[in-house]
């Protein structure tokens, strides 16, 4: 047997657990329900304002971006555990390239914003 | 005489046992977090479109389906964020000296800095208006 | 008054006989302080002595007698008759392995996977035992001493699915074993043992489930000596690609 190359999209994976564990359930309640309902955030100029801010595309993009790579690699094995284990190779083809294509996508949202 | 009996492993194998139902569970979250980076990603591209296009997606975010949806689906994140700091003290097995940190130490240590970055993140868009 | 009796269903498979494994029904009495390998053994010893099974201590030290019970996997020297009662109890063998006979399991799959992480003391610069032993603080002790309390019960592979879909997975016992090894500041075989735990056989095939950790008789925690193991072969990876003059 030879050592695997594995920890390379592990570390990222795990990154991505421990972020989204630790920002996400509040980054949901805040944009996807507070600022939709004016709780926060009210006047749309100064949401804009907010998400232009180079620190929010930061944090936006390495959410997003690590968010992504986190689900792929929780799917890549989810999908062979629920039965699919003919298709092994191309799921995890699959899963890894939308997450590098959904990355390329968020870093051009950042950027366009 | 040997003649071993080979059995082969049930395709239900998850649906067997409440500890498997629930690490499925846990490992289909997955979908959610991906799908909120991808809600993030479509907010990013309304907002670039301007304060109309902006206004107009947040109005839509208001309508019930997407509002049970979307509760369906921090309800999941924040399994995501119980099971993630449940089983960090096992991975990390952090020790001081002879002694090894106790598990809920490290657990509660995670709700702190969650409960912190919420309160941070709270306040940030407070002042943003 | 009647005895009180409780019924074991025992899967039965004798490989002269026998094209497939069926289920027998013994009628034992029922003693609040019988475990059911004791209820096993009155059978053996009063209604059927053909039924074949592993046991040696009775007390949860030898790890002979897991079996599933009630399709849990179980020591059986430590599971109560009362825990099901009145209720039958199914005895069958530990799934996830191959059976050798009734409630016998072929263990040579276990086995391989134990040697394959050579569980053993690897020196670089062996010492005479003029020179003394290979010293060690409690706290290097501590660092590996619950993932060395195994008693190969292989209860652990009865529970993990991924064992029971991809059979060349090294499994809980033996991969718990590997970083038991990894972390003992006395081995210096760390370069060839990461070969087999941090191969994908090894602790990269395991989906983190947790079910070995909730059926170890022993407390190791096999789950979390794999996710460590995870977390070393991680830094040994990156320390490879960042300073490759360093490998010895």
């Amino acid at each position: 047997m030879a050592r695997s190359n594995e920890p390379a999209v592990w570390s990222l994976f795990a990154a991505g657990g421990a972020l989204t564990a630790l920002v996400l359930p509040i980054h949901v309640l805040l944009f996807v329900f507070l600022v939709p309902f004016g709780v926060l955030a009210g006047d749309p100029d100064a949401l804009l304002a907010f998400l232009r801010h180079p620190l929010f595309r930061l944090y936006a993009f390495v959410l997003c971006c690590l968010g992504l790579v986190h689900a792929a690699h929780r799917l890549r094995f989810t999908l062979v555990d629920l039965g699919l284990h003919g298709l092994a190779v191309p799921i995890a083809w699959i899963c890894y390239l939308g997450a590098v294509l959904g990355t390329v996508v968020a870093l051009y949202a950042v950027i366009v914003l | 005489m040997r003649r071993p009996y080979h059995r082969s492993y049930p395709k239900d194998w998850w649906l067997r046992h409440p500890h498997y139902r629930r690490f499925m569970l846990r490992e289909l979250t997955s979908v959610f977090v991906a799908y909120f980076a991808f809600w993030t990603i479509c907010l990013l591209f309304q907002a670039s479109r301007g304060p109309e296009q902006l206004a107009a997606f947040l109005t839509t975010m208001r309508k019930p389906g997407w509002l049970i949806w979307h509760a369906i689906g921090l309800l999941a994140v924040l399994f995501h964020t119980y099971t993630w700091f449940e089983t960090a003290p096992k991975v990390l097995a952090v020790r001081i000296g002879e002694k090894r940190v106790p598990d809920r130490v490290i657990v509660g240590a995670q709700w702190v800095a969650f409960v912190v970055v919420a309160a941070v993140f709270f306040a940030l868009l407070r002042l943003a208006g | 008054m009647a005895e009180e009796t409780i019924v074991l269903r025992v899967q039965r498979y004798r490989p002269e006989q026998d094209s497939d494994p069926y289920f027998q029904d013994y009628e034992v009495p029922y003693r609040k302080d019988w475990v059911v390998l004791d209820a096993l053994n009155w059978i053996k010893e009063y209604k059927d002595g053909t039924l074949s099974f592993r046991w040696s201590c009775r007390m949860g030290v030898c790890g002979s007698c897991g079996m599933m019970v009630n399709g849990r996997p179980r020591l059986t020297c430590n599971t109560f008759l009362r825990e099901f009662y009145p209720n039958p109890i199914t005895v069958e063998p530990l799934v996830n392995f191959d059976i050798e006979r009734d409630l016998v399991i072929c263990m040579d799959t276990f086995l391989e996977k134990l040697k394959k992480v050579k569980p053993w003391i690897i020196r670089r610069e062996v010492k005479s035992p003029e020179e003394g032993p290979y010293n060690q603080t409690p706290a290097q002790l501590y660092r590996y001493k619950q993932f060395s309390m195994c008693i190969n019960c292989m209860l652990c592979y009865a529970a993990c699915p991924v064992v029971g879909m991809h059979p060349e997975f090294l499994g809980p016992a033996a991969l718990a074993l590997g970083v038991r090894y990894l972390l003992d500041s006395r081995d210096q075989g760390w370069n060839e043992r990461m070969e087999e735990v941090g191969s994908h056989e090894g602790v990269w095939g395991c989906t983190f489930v947790g079910e070995c950790s909730e059926v170890c008789p022993k407390h190791v925690d096999p789950a979390a000596a794999i996710q460590q193991g995870k977390v070393l072969a991680t830094l040994d990876w990156f320390k490879r690609w960042l300073m490759p003059w360093g490998q010895k």
